[in-house]
């Protein structure tokens, strides 16, 4: 133990000053003490002590605003000790008293070692064969294999992110993958042809072969001692992988490791079918032959193809061309010249076919129909390639991650873009095409985007591109201006917080917002449909639509029974009462009125939202009113009625009718009486 | 089906011979009565003149003395054919001044009761009415303070009483949607 490490045990164990956070009641983070060695770009690594028991050591990565960490992998991989690999401890949303704000802090366990590679730049002893088989590939295909049980990839391979065991441990593990989105910070180096091709919002969290991909770069640099492409830029190393290969690419005319030329080729492979899987690695390191060879997918062309004053012999390079500039490849696409070239460049005979279909059946002259023949086009020259809409870039299960951060940024011609993929359908269609091509892994997300396509359709709250946004990202801290700061990203934080604000500044600045309406609709169990169809037909502030978002509050408390809001149910009461005034009659209102003040101080939105919106007395109330009407309509005719020259008239006749009964009966009575007596 | 016949149904005009034979029956009665139709006649002539003069709808005048002409007459009737029967006793029931005195004092009770009953009448009638009217009116007073001036059928915006937000979420309540009910078992309590 190093003298630093001492003091830091003593400052722990003293009480605690106004910086100190402590995460989850247990962790204690030092926000004076940062780890440069352990931070990655989005979080910053800082040392953390566990108040049960000091001498562990611990760090904590705090993300930056706008960073949103990996969560579902955290539940995954929360204190799971049969991995080499920096799992997560615990989790918390912190308030950060170097900015002040609100933001998410994660403990992980503090490897002993450092890293085997401190920058991707740094020149370091190589490693042979055997020690990287021993340290790093056996650890991390055990790891691997883990994740992959449970669903979880790592995303974040490279050499500055494995550590040695101990100072002079010859085990190395993985560093941690949860602070940041998969793939955040990672150079394209270790990313596979198609991930490289989107930007890295949009890359997603990708499948264990995309960790094979990065394991198989980390251990050819370790075994170089260097990184060989650490100088070559983006765009140069994609094009050179495309067009060389990756593993040709990356070994940069270097003398790979002896030995490890067969497993790093294969899990280099740019062509995920034949990418060398878990148990092929496994099978080589227990001396057994791989699986056979498979058809590898050809992407090179036979003639080149000319665009923009440049040759492209290769279909990914076209697609990845046509995708960045589809205003140009849709005239492209309909020219004499590129249909000459399609028959003459490319051997496969059935992708012809395919093109030259897609381009007959589109629509030519409007944008929609162009971007779309832009799109099956890439798609059908790039099967493994993201999808490309309108110059948008994206992995399959990238959309959520592009579009958080899209938001999160304010990038807004990228969200109208991703509404867009998923309003007109474009999604669906295209993972639906994947699917017919044998990508029958990616049946739930066509289904998801199906799905996601209804709440598009929909303008109301509660739908449109944020509900997209929190049903794609189910981590996703809400993003209403009014509680962003609070990083509220789980609904059982949402009232506590709303009902801070009231106490804080005695209200709310809106009632109605989308972000909360989305958040609920998308974390929320049961059915909100009824109070998402009232936000939907009425007015931003009118009475309905605040009955509505009181709705929406109402079964978040339902969910979270114990979580009583005195201050906004409050507020909520002063809110509400032009709904009182909704009710026609004046009793009733009198008696809502008071049965709403009674309720004000409990606390209780579920009272509150049932008093305001009970459908029985509505329509009670509308019937009563109706009857009302009608009651009034007939008094007035009544009374007309007895107050008009006809009813003097008639009164009169009937004086007549009397006098002449009366006469008659005289008569009568008298013939009987002098006849019969 | 049988065929409707078209043609109009003739009504039997009676014939001359049946009128003929009426006339002779009328005849035959009225010399066989005529002390009875002398007495008639006389007794009845007030009727006779209300039946002319009125112009009441239903002629209730008529009527009235009517009942009351005959309430006089029958008594006379009745001793004429109690005595003889026959002309001179006619003659002297007629002539007597009294009995003429008993014919228009009946008549004149029918008058008195169609000049005056109908006027007590409409006034009980217009007291009643009244009454009705004023509790009508109570009875619209009070569903104007407990369902607001739209019940009259005026339009919102004759609604000087309801303030701004009132006009607002009655306009709102019509398209808004019945609400979701919450699970009763919390809400029962409200």
């Amino acid at each position: 133990m190093s003298e630093q490490d001492a003091e830091l045990i003593e400052e722990v164990a003293q009480p605690g000053d106004a910086t100190e956070i402590v995460l989850a009641d247990r962790y204690r983070i030092l926000p004076d003490s940062p780890i440069s060695e352990l931070g990655t770009p989005g979080a910053k690594a800082y040392v953390a002590r566990d108040l049960k028991s000091p001498n562990e050591f611990l760090f904590a990565r705090v993300c930056e605003p706008g960073v949103f960490p990996r969560v579902e992998s955290m539940v995954q991989l929360k204190k799971l000790r049969e991995v080499y690999a920096i799992t997560p401890e615990d989790w918390n949303p912190i308030t950060w008293p170097l900015t002040g704000n609100r933001c998410f802090g994660i403990v992980f366990r503090r490897p002993e070692g450092v890293a085997v590679m401190p920058t991707l730049a740094s020149k370091i002893q190589k490693f042979d064969s055997e020690t990287l088989v021993k340290s790093l590939l056996n650890p991390a295909l055990t790891t691997l294999q883990i994740f992959e049980r449970r669903k979880v990839t790592h995303r974040a391979i490279r050499p500055d992110n494995v550590f040695r065991m101990g100072a002079e441990s010859t085990v190395f593990f993985l560093g941690e993958c949860v602070s940041v989105p998969p793939s955040w910070g990672q150079s394209t180096i270790f990313e596979t042809i198609e991930s490289s091709m989107a930007p890295p919002t949009g890359r997603g969290k990708g499948n264990i072969a995309d960790d094979i991909y990065a394991l198989g770069a980390t251990m050819l640099f370790l075994g170089l001692g260097f990184c060989p492409v650490v100088s070559m830029n983006e765009r140069e190393l994609l094009q050179a992988k495309i067009e060389k290969g990756s593993f040709a690419a990356l070994i940069s005319g270097e003398v790979a490791p002896p030995g490890l030329r067969e497993p790093l080729r294969g899990m280099l492979s740019d062509d995920p079918l034949d990418r060398w899987t878990i148990e092929d690695l496994q099978n080589w390191v227990g001396g057994t032959l791989r699986r056979s060879a498979r058809p590898m997918r050809e992407y090179k062309t036979d003639r080149p193809y000319r665009f923009k004053d440049r040759e492209y012999r290769n279909t990914r390079s076209i697609a990845s061309l046509f995708g960045a500039n589809w205003k140009a490849a849709a005239k492209e696409l309909r020219s004499k010249e590129f249909d000459k070239w399609l028959n003459r460049g490319i051997l496969d005979s059935s992708l012809i076919e395919d093109v030259t279909e897609t381009i007959v059946s589109s629509s030519a002259g409007d944008d929609g129909g162009d971007a779309k023949l832009v799109t099956r086009v890439c798609a059908l020259f790039d099967p493994e390639g993201p999808l490309r809409y309108k110059g948008l870039s994206v992995m399959p299960d990238g959309v959520g991650y592009a579009l958080s951060s899209a938001v999160e940024t304010g990038d807004k011609a990228t969200i109208d873009l991703i509404t867009e993929v998923v309003h007109k359908g474009i999604a669906s269609e295209w993972f639906e095409h994947k699917v017919q091509y044998g990508r029958s892994d990616l049946t739930l997300e066509a289904k998801t985007f199906k799905r996601l396509q209804q709440f598009v359709r929909h303008a109301g709250p509660g739908y449109g591109v944020e509900r997209v946004l929190y049903e794609l990202n189910p981590f996703m801290p809400c993003r209403s201006k009014m509680i962003a700061s609070s990083y509220v990203y789980s609904l059982r934080d949402l009232l506590p917080a709303l009902d801070d604000i009231v106490a804080k500044t005695g209200k709310l600045p809106t009632l109605m917002d989308r972000h909360i309406a989305a958040f609920i609709a998308s974390r929320i169990s049961g059915s909100i449909d009824g109070q998402l169809s009232a936000l939907e037909h009425s007015s931003g502030t009118s009475a309905s639509s605040k009955i509505g978002m009181l709705g929406l509050l109402a079964k978040v408390q339902y969910e979270y029974q114990n979580q009583m809001t005195p201050h906004m149910t409050a507020w909520l009461v002063k809110e509400l009462q032009p709904a009182i005034k909704r009710y026609y009659s004046r009793t009733l209102r009198s008696k809502i009125a008071e049965r709403v003040e009674q309720i004000g101080t409990t606390g209780n939105l579920m009272d509150l939202y049932h008093v305001l919106s009970n459908e029985n007395v509505i329509k009670r109330d509308e019937r009563g009113k109706n009857a009302a009407k009608r009651e009034y309509m007939q008094s007035q005719r009544e009374i007309r009625r007895l107050e008009s020259s006809e009813f003097q008239v008639q009164a009169k006749k009937t004086g007549w009718s009397i006098a002449a009964g009366i006469s008659m009966c005289i008569g009568a009575l008298t013939t009987v009486v002098v006849f019969s007596w | 089906m049988a065929k409707v016949s078209k043609a109009p149904v003739r009504k039997k005009r009676p014939g001359k011979f049946k009128i003929m034979f009426m006339v002779c029956c009328a005849l035959g009665v009225l010399l066989a009565a005529l002390p009875s139709v002398v007495v008639i006649i006389v007794g009845m002539v007030p009727t006779l003149v209300a039946y002319i003069i009125d112009l009441t709808p239903g002629r209730y005048a008529a009527r009235c003395v009517f009942g009351l002409n005959i309430a006089g007459t029958v008594p006379y009737l009745e001793k004429l054919w109690s005595s003889t029967n026959d002309m001179p006793a006619a003659v002297a029931i007629v002539t007597d001044v009294y009995t003429w005195l008993v014919f228009y004092l009946a008549a004149g009770v029918g008058w008195m009761l169609f000049l005056g009953l109908p006027g007590l009448v409409t006034q009980f009638k217009t007291y009643a009415a009244k009454r009705k009217a004023q509790t009508l009116r109570d009875r619209l007073e009070e569903l104007r303070k407990e369902w607001g001036k739209e019940v009259t059928g005026a339009s919102s915006d004759d609604e000087d009483e309801e303030d701004e937000e009132t006009k607002d979420a009655l306009d709102n309540r019509a398209d808004e949607p019945a609400p979701a009910s919450m699970t009763p078992a919390r809400q029962g309590a409200a």
